[in-house]
């Protein structure tokens, strides 16, 4: 939000910066050119005009005049500063941007399509409630560094009596993601980093069902077919340059699998995204096999936890969450290194690079304090750790990757739209910028 | 004994040269001289917001005499104010209760010029539902024209309660307001003009229609009988020009010549603000109207919109911290981060909404000194013990049955409510008194 009223700012200087050049020029041809003075268009106060008051002109004192030129770039910058806002808010743009925001039909969609995809935005389509019970959408998002996400899918809420508790979804998507980053697999994996090209042409259908408020569960039957190419960013060498194809399962044909998936999803946060106090958690299983070339099935199992402790007062809030991420291969089978566990990148080990490291299993844990400092604006401090692994005998304290940070926070009544941070670890530090919360 | 002479001269002379004689006091200070319209400016809470919490703070950084003058323990005194520490009457400030204790009906009744909308039809000529609150304008039967604004859904009498009551204690303080009426009428007494024109959600204007004057009124509060409360606020005659602005002077009003931030009376609005808990006093909640009157034309200052005054924050009743921190302290900010969050203001914790028409007022835990209004303010910033002590001599005139009549002029329905607002405006009062007052002054002006 606060980008989009930067730029609302900027505009609106611009535009009175325009009017008033406009004004003014239109004035001095009216008044011949001659410039408007301060006193009052009937002239100078007469003599005696201040006769009778309590004080004289010539008795108020004026600033100093350091004090005068120090703040002489106030008054100019202040002035098309205010009007330009002023003209701003008189024309309500900031609200009919958010109007146009939040469109049910048709609304713009801002921001990258994970670590290191670049910036970009695009448009979300819907028939919202006009053809209810179904609804039609889609999405079309395009980033700086040519990722792509286009989706498209129906929806339906078949049941009256359910409302909006049971619905029933399908979709097509398709994701180009050109310069995704590889450094190898398992905990130790080298420093040489390296991109590859992955494409996916995903189709769903499934249903989610809320029984209560707080509940939600869901099933689906998932395709994907992913195909993988030589990176695209010109900085590293492609993956396949680098690591022999036998040794990263999936490098060279990709993987088309077919995944019947369900998760349960529990949570009792409460307020917005920035919450204060309550717990948060979702569990998900899916049985993934090949359906074209390769040798490929595995189970897997995600865990994500969440929990929210207010420290003896609302400002002061202790947030934790545990990431599990499992991948169990079946038999003989392997898993398709895009499909393994990452770690790396702003929402898990955020002094990292992105997807910095890779296994079959991965468990993470990020600690954050967080404190408001006014109203608007928050402090934290944060540490994640955790490691990737590809069994059990691998998961050992040597493993254990740390990082840790601080930065800024700033939010509306109830939710966090930015925010700024560092984040260091013993190989790199990353600054972040990012639009809404972590967790 | 010609010692004893001695001492007595030397004494009187010392005490003549600190307090010098105060004859004839100036009560008027003509600043109504007839000058032609200054130019209007808009006024805004965007820049309201970086003025105060950004650029005033820079400019006092580098105000070098200012600063000195501080740490000395010797601000700049307000000008405008004559030898008994009084302000004169001026297009800012009429002295009312501080000077002349008003009746008790006359602070009930508020500013009035006349009894409020007449009649029993009222035609809508335009309609909002964009900004916090959504209201419309009405003419009346004598073609006079109000502003109608409403309570939230939640919150019966809880706006409308604080305007009136706010309005009215303005009023008799000194400053110029708007007329403010307490109406009730039912949907079947409005009718549409046909030329009346609608502001929607997005700030587009187009015709009104009566599908818009029934959204606007399912945003308000409705009673059980199905008509609504309201504030009627009669436009103010003259030719608006912005608000005024807490420091400087508007440079094309001959008429003003004192840096507003030096007007005692616009630094001791700090203080009637606290005990009224108007926190959103700022540039937009105060207008500059150019008047005729008289055959000539000058600008007369107002206060308008007390909305948010007293328990409300006008759509919702108000969040702990206001007057406790401005939206962006950064005083608070900068002790809060050095102790690593382990400061965090006792007043930020979640408080009770004991009444919904009166929302969070209290004099539990009311430090005047320390109260802070949304936004820092210039004039406020330079307020000296003086000002004050000006403000709440005032402020100490006046009577618990003048304080009980300005609460009993918002006719709210709940007595509890009504006499618990009571109490805590009359426990303000007298801690302003205690904190500003040294000495017997105001005990004796109130008896």
């Amino acid at each position: 939000m606060i980008l989009f009223r930067c730029f609302i700012f900027v505009f609106g200087i611009v535009i009175w910066s325009a009017s008033v050049c406009a004004q003014e020029k239109e004035r001095n041809t009216q008044k011949g050119g001659s410039a408007a003075g301060t006193e009052n268009s009937k002239g100078r106060p007469p003599a005696g005009f201040y006769d009778d008051r309590i004080v004289k002109p010539e008795q108020i004192s004026k600033r100093p005049m350091i004090a005068r030129v120090i703040v002489a770039p106030f008054g100019v910058i202040g002035r098309p500063m205010e009007k330009g806002l002023n003209y701003v808010e008189e024309s309500r743009a900031l609200d009919r941007l958010v109007i146009i925001l939040n469109h049910p039909n048709i609304r713009p969609v801002f921001g990258n399509l994970g670590d290191g995809s670049g910036f970009g935005g695009g448009a979300y389509l819907s028939t919202a409630d006009s053809l209810s019970p179904f609804k039609i959408f889609g999405l079309g998002h395009i980033t700086s560094k040519r990722y792509l996400h286009g989706l498209a899918g129906v929806s339906v809420r078949p049941s009256p009596a359910l409302g909006e508790k049971l619905e029933l979804f399908t979709t097509a998507e398709l994701r180009l993601r050109p310069e995704e980053d590889f450094w190898g697999m398992g905990p130790q994996s080298g420093t040489t980093r390296t991109n590859y090209d992955l494409q996916n042409r995903t189709v769903s259908a499934g249903l989610t069902y809320r029984p209560t408020t707080n509940w939600r569960t869901g099933t689906a039957l998932v395709y994907d077919s992913a195909s993988v190419f030589g990176g695209r960013d010109k900085r590293f060498p492609t993956t396949q340059s680098v690591f022999p194809v036998d040794t990263v399962p999936g490098l060279v044909e990709g993987a088309a699998l077919l995944s019947p998936t369900a998760f349960v999803e529990y949570d009792r946060r409460g307020r917005g995204n920035a919450p204060i106090r309550g717990f948060y958690a979702m569990a998900t299983i899916a049985s993934n096999d090949s359906v074209g070339s390769g040798d490929y099935g595995f189970w897997s199992y995600t865990v994500d936890s969440r929990f929210y402790v207010p420290l003896l007062s609302d400002g002061r809030v202790l947030a934790a969450r545990t990431l599990l991420w499992f991948n169990d291969p079946k038999g003989g089978s392997q898993v398709p290194f895009f499909r393994m566990a990452q770690l790396g990148d702003s929402q898990t080990l955020r002094g990292y690079d992105s997807q910095r490291f890779r296994g079959n299993n991965a468990a993470a844990w990020n600690v954050e304090y967080r404190t408001d400092l006014t109203g608007f604006v928050g402090a934290f401090a944060f540490t994640d750790f955790g490691q990737v692994f590809d069994n059990r005998s691998e998961f050992n304290t040597d493993n254990f990757r740390v990082t840790y940070g601080g930065g800024l926070q700033f939010k509306s009544r109830e939710s966090v739209f930015l925010r700024v941070y560092l984040a260091k670890s013993d190989e790199s530090s990353r600054f972040f910028f990012t639009l809404g919360p972590t967790f | 004994m010609f010692l004893r002479i001695a001492v007595m001269m030397i004494v009187v002379s010392i005490v003549a040269a600190a307090e010098p004689k105060c004859d004839n006091p100036v009560w008027f200070d003509n600043d109504l001289k007839d000058i032609q319209s200054p130019k209007e400016w808009g006024s805004g809470y965007y820049y309201d917001f970086l003025e105060g919490t950004f650029f005033l703070q820079t400019r006092q950084a580098f105000d070098f005499p200012r600063t000195f003058r501080k740490i000395g323990g010797n601000p700049k005194e307000a000008y405008n104010v004559n030898c008994e520490g009084g302000v004169p009457d001026s297009s800012w400030f009429t002295n009312r209760n501080g000077k002349q204790r008003m009746s008790v009906e006359k602070i009930r009744r508020g500013f009035r010029t006349d009894d409020g909308p007449s009649g029993t039809k009222f035609i809508v000529t335009r309609g909002k539902t964009a900004g916090i609150t959504p209201g419309f304008w009405i003419r009346d039967e004598k073609g006079n024209q109000y502003i109608v604004k409403f309570d939230p859904p939640k919150n019966p009498e809880l706006a409308t309660g604080a305007e009136i009551i706010a309005g009215n204690l303005f009023y008799a303080i000194g400053y110029n307001v708007p007329q403010n009426t307490l109406i009730q009428f039912r949907p079947e007494q409005l009718s549409l003009d046909e030329g009346a024109k609608f502001t929607d959600d997005r700030g587009v204007k187009r015709k009104m229609v009566a599908r818009d004057l029934e959204v606007i009124l399912s945003k308000a509060a409705k009673k059980e009988d199905g008509s609504y409360r309201a504030i009627a606020s009669k436009l103010l005659p003259g030719k608006p020009l912005g608000g005024f602005k807490f420091s400087g002077t508007r440079k094309d009003d001959p008429n003003d010549i004192i840096p507003h931030e030096h007007r005692r009376e616009v630094r001791g609005l700090r203080v009637f603000s606290a005990w009224l808990e108007h926190n959103d006093i700022r540039v937009g909640n105060s207008l500059d109207v150019y008047v005729e009157e008289g055959g000539r034309g000058f600008v007369r200052h107002y206060l308008i919109d007390f909305g948010s005054t007293l328990g409300s924050d006008t759509a919702f009743p108000n969040v702990p911290i206001v007057g406790h921190e401005h939206q962006m302290d950064m005083r608070v900010a900068a002790k809060v981060l050095a102790t690593g969050g382990i400061y965090q203001p006792g007043w930020r914790k979640p408080k009770l909404v004991q009444y919904p028409g009166i929302g969070i007022y209290s004099a539990e835990d009311f430090d005047p000194r320390s109260w802070r209004q949304n936004f820092p303010l210039a004039a406020f910033e330079n307020m000296t013990e003086a000002d004050a002590r000006w403000a709440a001599e005032i402020i100490a005139s006046f009577t618990n049955e003048q304080i009980w009549a300005a609460v009993d002029a918002a006719e709210f329905s709940d007595r509890d409510a009504s006499e618990y607002l009571k109490q805590q405006l009359i426990a303000r009062r007298d801690i302003i008194e205690r904190t500003y007052i040294k000495g017997p002054t105001s005990q004796t002006a109130r008896k």
